[in-house]
């Protein structure tokens, strides 16, 4: 290897999980793999390399496979098929034997053999008349790019053998993907795509380590083993620094360790205004080993359990003992007062491992969460069961997502009244006091709050789906992610016509979006009046200190102001400033 | 034994992956070799991706070439999927 100049290359991106993390790059590899070209010098190579080829292909087969096996409890036709159709393709004698050819003939390694194969079918497929069939050319490429993965570097896809920390560079990071790495050896994540909602950041910020995303191209400037040191909160990635900047870096990680502790001290404190208004605070988690450290961040309950972990990634559903034992381990733990348990929110970009199989045109938008619970109920009554049967444990309240008009939760509630008549005919004790709750992230739910209020006891306002649907952006698309913005009027009028429809009919209105969770807009939700915001444990002690010091007076003013603006940015901007002017001390150091 | 017959493409969208994935999963069960012809192409049926080339829309007639001692079984099975045009419409 050839001897490394540091060249502090700094790189911009989103900082979407706060702190600094300096360590060794690990490239995680993708499915798009660029294959390289050697001549073979000599026959024994090409008898290699046919090989290669063959257990590449088998491989492929058998991950198809495993991942068919693992979807098949789903009843999903579709994606089922398209499996079988790759498992088909990859059987397909005709695309060995052109591929061994080229080894053959000339004299190129399995890599390029395969991408000489499917260069060849596009050139075929490129001449059929029947359109449909012309875009199957697609599948043949998924089928080679799998080919060429697996004959790079298989290798590559799990974290060197040994047990020192790494940094995740990737081009994007799925559940499957996290789900399969060694955590506790993962020190900070780095990817190309990605937002403050996607996975990646998700994952991080439960782990509390640093994450920088949405850097477009740096997987390819980032190699395995490259120092790199992640600045999470500026959202900086800086790769073979200088010893004197990760003399400097090293400094930072302290200080901002140091002034964790110190914001931890003040977080078990409740956040109630100078002037009395009392917010209840709520933390947003995936897993219960999350707990604790929610508790120290000082969260009050849970006000989002996500339960697709539960159904992804996995090889068989999760029995309803399983579900059980993973709510109960979540309902009741003190000092926590309350636990929001989320059903399943799968379909879109959370369901499928593979995120090929997923193609719905428009899957945020496609059969998920609610819609599929009500399609296939009975992996609904599982986890309706296991949540009633779990429920003895403490206070639990029941959140159902992507409602989106009042037919929908009726049919819900009577398929919950259902289950609960059945399982009380069994003995199975539940308590009276269980809230039922729905999500409002569909925007025809907030026109329709005053009606879906009538239906429930709660509301809770997700308000990463409302954004996207309301403003019509894909937020993990990283071209119209900048539209991205909670502060937008169209946003706060939604929200306000929530919590006024909520607070008619007398339920709590909660909020568990990244919005929630953003210090700068604290001031802004209490003038909403929102009753509860729950956030990822990290942000509590920040958003806590900044209750503690505003009073409903200055909120509510601030918001006169605001609501009369008509543009996102005049908004944002008085926002900040307003912050900035006042609570500058407890707000996350700016960029500099 | 040898079979040369014709079929009728009696479905709405004519072989098209869905089709012709079940198509290979039939033939892959006999011993005997088969292909399609139409009149610009010939396709190794047990090969999926061979087989989608061949773009065989509604109405079309394929000549089936079967050669192997399970032939007739094969060519009966082929017959009763393509009469049922393939549990489609």
């Amino acid at each position: 290897m050839a001897d490394k100049i540091y060249d502090d290359t700094v790189f911009k991106g989103l900082g979407v999980s706060p702190g600094i993390a300096i360590g060794k790059a690990f490239l995680f590899a993708q499915m798009e793999a660029r294959a390289a070209y050697y001549n073979l010098a000599d026959d024994t190579q090409i008898k290699n390399e046919i090989e290669r080829l063959k257990q590449a292909i088998a491989k492929s087969i058998e991950q198809i496979e495993v991942i068919k096996t693992n979807l098949l409890g789903f009843e999903v036709k579709d994606p089922i098929y398209i499996l079988e159709m790759y498992a088909a393709m990859l059987r397909d004698e005709s695309f060995v034997e052109r591929t061994t050819q080229n080894i053959r003939n000339e004299r190129v390694n399995a890599e390029w053999a395969v991408g000489m194969t499917v260069d060849a079918y596009a050139e075929i497929f490129s001449k059929l008349d029947n359109d449909y069939i012309r875009s199957r050319i697609s599948d043949v490429q998924d089928i080679g790019k799998r080919i060429i993965w697996n004959l790079a570097g298989e290798k590559q896809h799990h974290l060197p053998e040994g047990e020192s920390p790494v940094i995740i560079v990737a081009r994007d990071l799925s559940p499957a993907d996290t789900a399969q790495m060694k955590i506790d050896r993962v020190q900070g994540f780095v990817t190309d795509m990605g937002s403050s909602t996607s996975h990646t950041t998700i994952v991080a910020r439960s782990l509390e380590i640093p994450a920088v995303v949405g850097m477009e191209k740096i997987s390819q400037a980032i190699r395995t083993n490259d120092t790199v040191i992640v600045d999470g909160t500026a959202g900086l990635v800086i790769v073979n620094p200088s010893p004197e900047l990760i003399r400097r870096y090293e400094a930072r990680r302290r200080d901002y360790l140091i002034a964790r502790s110190e914001m931890l001290v003040s977080a078990k404190q409740p956040a109630i205004t100078v002037d009395g208004y009392r917010m209840q605070i709520g933390c947003n988690i995936e897993f219960a080993e999350e707990i604790p450290s929610a508790i120290e961040h000082g969260a009050e309950g849970i006000g989002l359990y996500r339960t697709e972990f539960l159904y992804i990634n996995r090889h068989s559903l999760a029995s309803q003992e399983e579900h059980r034992i993973n709510y109960e381990s979540v309902i009741g733990v003190p000092p926590l007062e309350w636990a929001t348990i989320r059903t399943f929110d799968l379909g879109g970009d959370k369901f499928f491992s593979d995120p090929k199989l997923a193609k719905e045109m428009n899957p945020q938008m496609g059969l998920r969460a609610i819609r599929f619970c009500l399609k296939e109920k009975e992996i609904f009554k599982e986890q309706l069961r296991a949540i009633l049967g779990a429920a003895h444990r403490g206070t639990t309240r029941i959140l159902f997502p992507m409602i989106s008009g009042v037919e929908e939760i009726r049919e819900t509630k009577k398929i919950l009244n259902g289950v609960k008549t059945e399982i009380l005919s069994q003995g199975v004790v539940i308590p009276q006091d269980i809230d039922i709750g729905i999500m409002i992230e569909v925007p025809s739910a907030v026109v329709m709050a005053d009606e879906l209020a009538h239906e429930v006891d709660f509301f809770s306002i997700g308000t990463n789906d409302l954004i996207q649907y309301a403003l019509a952006i894909d937020r993990i698309n990283e071209h119209v992610h900048y539209l991205y913005e909670p502060l937008h009027p169209a946003v706060l009028r939604l929200i306000r016509t929530v919590v006024i429809a909520g607070h008619k009919a007398n339920i709590r209105v909660a909020m568990c979006g990244e919005m929630a969770g953003d210090p700068l807009n604290t001031l802004i939700l209490l003038a909403l009046r929102i009753d509860e915001l729950s956030m990822y444990p990290l942000a509590i002690p920040r958003v806590k200190k900044i209750i503690r010091r505003a009073s409903l007076q200055e909120a509510d003013a601030l918001f006169a102001r605001v609501i009369h603006l008509s543009s996102a940015k005049e908004i944002r901007g008085l926002v900040e400033e307003y912050m900035w002017d006042n609570f500058a001390d407890i707000l996350p150091a700016r960029d500099v | 034994m040898r079979i040369e017959r014709e079929l009728q493409i009696k479905n709405m969208l004519g072989i098209h992956a869905r089709v012709a994935a079940r198509i290979v999963a039939v033939t892959n069960k006999y011993a005997s070799s088969v292909f399609f012809r139409t009149k610009e192409r010939q396709a190794n049926a047990k090969n999926l991706i061979d087989l989608l080339t061949l773009s065989c829309p509604l109405g079309s007639i394929v000549t089936v070439e079967i050669d192997g001692s399970d032939a007739k079984g094969l060519f009966e099975e082929l017959q009763t999927m393509a009469d049922d045009k393939f549990g489609e419409e």
